[in-house]
């Protein structure tokens, strides 16, 4: 292995010395990185580090002027401007949000911008059996004229891969490819990439998934603060080393230890049901019933589809369907029809989708903020400025978000700050229960650990909080007591210090 | 207001403001000495006036993530039925101090009816405010149908051709420059005492001096005509208004959070229907009182009151930056833009233009100032290889 590796001139694809400066943020530093014919190269770094940064200058999304340093093809220097000149270069991105139209059918969108015309009249022949060419090369049986949003997210990731191997695209840049997909859906994912390399496209992989990473990569680089700080083949590296090099310290404790004393119960569901919208026949979630006490953290484990989230928007007064079912927050039977209501009960949540539920991203960092607590700095409907700018101000210092200033669009922070954002709307008046949907989803593991820490001290403090995750062990190491779900019905409760991932993988699959 | 680029002010602002001294130094010297006259000036606030008042409703419309086609049609039927009212001979002749508040609310109701179908039903703004564009047409042709008059007698009229005393002009000028210092020096004393950063004296200064001198400029200007116009007071003071509703209320920035993103608004407790039908009523009431000002400004009402108003009103925001997706856009911004759009359009017709050809002109400036703003923030892939060019050239 290689420390600050030098890339070498001849490869396929080539990065040599990237630097990139955002406004007040160095996001890559003297960065070089290279590709070669056939192989597959996983990136890894913790939120942050640059990756994306990387990623949109290797596909011409930031243009060649705008930063520092060389990119090379088989030696030569290229200067893409657009995306578009990546593409007839042969470099294909596929993003985490799909680029896909989903009411045309999947040949047309596999053939999307390079449909084969006469004078303008589509030939739907020949466009449907390049597609059918192009689906058989990954060896998938599809057929092209179904509509794509019938499929599933896995398949449409696969059609996504189809028409960048369409375009003859010789390099293929994947970001975050199985996040969305299933276990089985993952499994056919990576063979078909492995697959493709052994047929000679180069891949790029990057993710935060370290098994996959060891399962398919020829060579791994990890990036940190937005310097390269290692790259070796894979026989050179181990899980410890990986992780050790992109937090850049071993991980000791990531789970802080929990010294808490439940008190009374101050959430009390009873017998919830909620029906299906789109099924009026299929109830999504059936009969839960459940108690969190104040200093408790009650876990909610359960598959991807078990209901988790629903169980959670309900209870905030934002059911995805017609809901029956007691909820009672301090003794009391409440009515919570709106989100409105749930807040003037001292209900908060952080939603399961950070960009799109969780903030206004337009909006300055300061007014996500105080969104919803804005009336503790009005009178008479007028906003104290002052007030609120202070108070903002040392919400986002005693969080540590990461900003140049706080009236920055909250779009411009990284995923854990915007998470902290997020949190922090809540606390700046606490609430008596706190419901957290997937807080660390897609966060790197500094910023998780701020949240660990976050929640204990929450907790400690008296609050009752609900925490959904996808990830076991972080339920088993955040929670006091964990609720499993499977297809919308309770299926066990465990207290974590007596239990183990197994049992609970086990009572939410059979 | 503060920049982006951490300069201490708006760029967006101050290029605006370049923009239109070109414009009005091009037509001073095609017009002459007339240009930039007592009369001219004070010409130019008064047309401008009732689109203006518009112009401030639309633009929390339009950030709040919707738009408001209804308003022209809506003042002119504010206007007839307001005049009708008041009319001895063919209406009702009632006193205009019955008839102002009963047009008033009836605006206001008709906005609020429409934020209730957009908010409650889910029907897309654009629908219903067509919906209205033709219905609210429709009712001025029933209740202007022969053309009420409003008499000179009544007091309504003075809104239309009344001006300030010189003397109180000179008074309320001193006045709201007076204001601004002080708002200002309040300001600071809190920022210090909170701990928070103060700007620099010479850019409060600089804050100060030139509205301040804008302010006396225009205060002079229309003390060589008649003194300042009533409808250009009740412009500014709805501008100032507004302005104040969508910066410094709660109201306000639910407005923006809205129209940024409804459902993290919502998640955040927000009622986004309570915020939609706020914005629409407050939209119906400032039609109403944009549809007194017209009809006292032309004594009575036509079938044709208003005609395109909504268009100038949408054309002023956007010229002054407010972004269509909404959650972006400044009211100050919009009068600004309507400043660009009453400028070119009494240039026009001080230069003789034909008539056709200002509906071309109008329609052009449009365009381009929306265009050169979109340049500027989202380039398309041909400017950025333009660009490209011209920076590798210089290397």
């Amino acid at each position: 292995m290689r420390m600050c590796p030098k890339a070498s001139d001849t490869s396929l694809l080539c990065a040599d010395g990237i630097t990139k400066d955002f406004p007040g943020v160095r996001a890559l530093e003297d960065v070089s990185f290279d590709l070669k014919e056939g192989e597959i190269h996983a990136l890894v770094g913790e939120n942050g580090a640059g990756k994306s940064t990387l990623i949109k200058i290797l596909s011409g999304v930031i243009p060649s002027s705008e930063f520092q340093g060389r990119i090379l093809q088989e030696g030569a220097p290229t200067h893409f401007v657009t995306p578009r000149d990546a593409e007839v270069a042969g470099i294909a991105v596929i993003h985490q949000e799909l680029a896909l139209v989903p009411h045309l059918s999947v040949g047309e969108n596999i053939l999307l911008g390079n449909e084969p015309h006469r004078r303008g009249v589509i030939d739907s022949d020949r466009l449907f059996s390049g597609a059918r060419d192009a689906l058989e090369r990954l060896g998938l049986d599809i057929d092209p004229r179904l509509e794509l949003s019938r499929l599933s997210v896995g398949l449409k990731q696969l059609v996504e891969i189809a028409k960048a191997l369409h375009k003859d695209a010789r390099i293929l840049i994947l970001d975050e490819p199985t996040s969305a997909l299933s276990e089985e859906e993952t499994r056919l994912l990576l063979s078909l990439v492995r697959d493709l390399s052994s047929q000679g496209t180069s891949v790029i992989y990057i993710t935060h998934k370290l098994e996959e990473v060891f399962e398919i990569a020829d060579r791994i680089t990890v990036l940190r603060d937005g310097c390269s700080v290692a790259c070796g083949r894979r026989e050179d590296w181990n899980r410890d080393l990986v992780v050790h090099h992109m937090v850049g310290r071993p991980l000791r404790e990531l789970y802080p230890g929990r010294r808490r004393e439940p008190a009374e119960p101050v959430l009390e569901v009873d017998n919830l049901t909620v029906r299906d919208p789109r099924n009026p026949d299929r109830d999504c979630l059936r009969e839960i019933s459940f108690h969190v006490c104040a200093g408790e953290v009650l876990g909610i484990a359960g598959l991807m589809g078990a209901g988790r989230s629903e169980l959670l928007s309900t209870i905030f007064g934002y059911p995805p369907g017609p809901f029956h079912g007691v909820v009672r927050v301090g003794g009391q039977p409440v009515t919570i029809r709106s989100p409105g209501d749930a807040v003037r009960n001292g209900i908060a949540m952080v939603p399961e989708d950070r960009g799109t539920q969780g903030l206004v991203q337009i909006a300055s960092v300061l007014e996500n903020l105080t969104m919803s607590h804005l009336k503790r700095f009005c009178t008479g409907g007028i906003i104290d400025r002052h007030l609120e700018y202070q108070q903002s101000m040392s919400q986002s210092r005693t969080l540590r978000i990461k900003t140049s200033s706080i009236l920055v669009p909250a779009a411009t922070l990284s995923g854990g700050n915007q998470q902290k954002v997020v949190l922090g709307k809540w606390l700046l008046h606490p609430p008596r229960i706190l419901l957290l949907d997937d807080p660390t989803r897609g966060i790197d593991v500094g910023a998780k650990v701020e949240i660990y820490n976050l929640i204990d001290r929450l907790a400690s403090d008296g609050l009752a909080v609900v925490f959904v995750s996808s990830e076991l062990p972080e339920v088993l190491g955040v929670a006091d007591r964990i609720l499993v779900l499977r297809e919308g019905r309770p299926a066990g409760e465990f207290r974590s210090d007596e239990t183990t991932q197994e049992m609970i993988m086990e009572a939410a699959t059979t | 207001m503060k920049g982006r680029n951490g300069s201490p002010f708006d760029l967006r602002i101050l290029s605006m403001a370049l923009i239109l001294a070109a414009m009005w130094m091009y037509f001073r010297l095609q017009v002459g000495g007339f240009y930039f006259s007592g009369d001219s000036v004070s010409n130019l606030s008064r047309d401008m006036a009732t689109w203006t008042i518009l112009a401030a409703g639309m633009t929390l419309v339009i950030v709040a993530g919707h738009i408001d086609l209804s308003v022209g049609s809506l003042l002119a039927l504010v206007a007839a039925s307001c005049a009708f009212m008041i009319d001895p001979d063919q209406g009702w002749g009632w006193s205009a101090g019955i008839a102002v508040p009963l047009a008033l609310l009836l605006g206001t109701s008709l906005g609020f009816i429409q934020g209730v179908i957009v908010a409650g039903f889910r029907v897309p703004a654009f629908i219903v405010t067509l919906g209205g564009l033709f219905m609210f047409r429709g009712l001025t042709m029933k209740v202007g149908a022969r053309d009420p008059r409003v008499p000179d007698e009544s007091w309504v009229s003075a809104l239309g051709f009344g001006s300030l005393e010189p003397s109180t002009g000179w008074a309320l000028g001193a006045a709201s420059v007076f204001l601004v210092v002080l708002f200002h020096v309040l300001s600071r004393r809190r920022r210090r005492r909170m701990g928070l950063p103060v700007e620099a004296p010479w850019v409060s200064v600089i804050k100060i001096l030139v509205p301040s001198a804008l302010v006396f400029i225009f205060v002079a200007k229309a003390n060589e005509a008649r003194g300042i116009p009533y409808q250009t007071l009740m412009m500014m003071a709805v501008i100032v208004l507004i302005s104040f509703v969508a910066k410094h209320t709660l109201f306000g920035r639910r407005v923006y959070a809205v129209g940024g993103n409804a459902t993290a608004a919502r998640l955040s407790g927000i009622s986004v229907e309570k915020t939609t039908i706020g914005v629409f009523t407050l939209m119906g009431l400032l039609a109403g009182i944009a549809g007194v000002v017209w009809m006292a400004q032309n004594q009575g009402s036509t079938k044709n009151a208003g005609t395109y108003y909504e268009l100038y009103a949408i054309a002023a925001c956007v010229i002054g930056g407010t972004s269509l997706m909404g959650g972006r856009g400044t009211v100050f911004g919009a009068f600004l833009g309507a400043l660009v759009m009453a400028t070119v359009i009494q240039g026009m017709d001080y230069t003789d233009l034909e008539n056709w050809l200002q509906l071309v002109v109008r329609g052009s400036v449009l365009i381009v100032a929306v265009a050169i703003d979109i340049a500027t923030k989202n380039p398309t892939p041909w400017m950025m290889r333009l660009r490209e060019i011209v920076i590798r050239r210089k290397l």
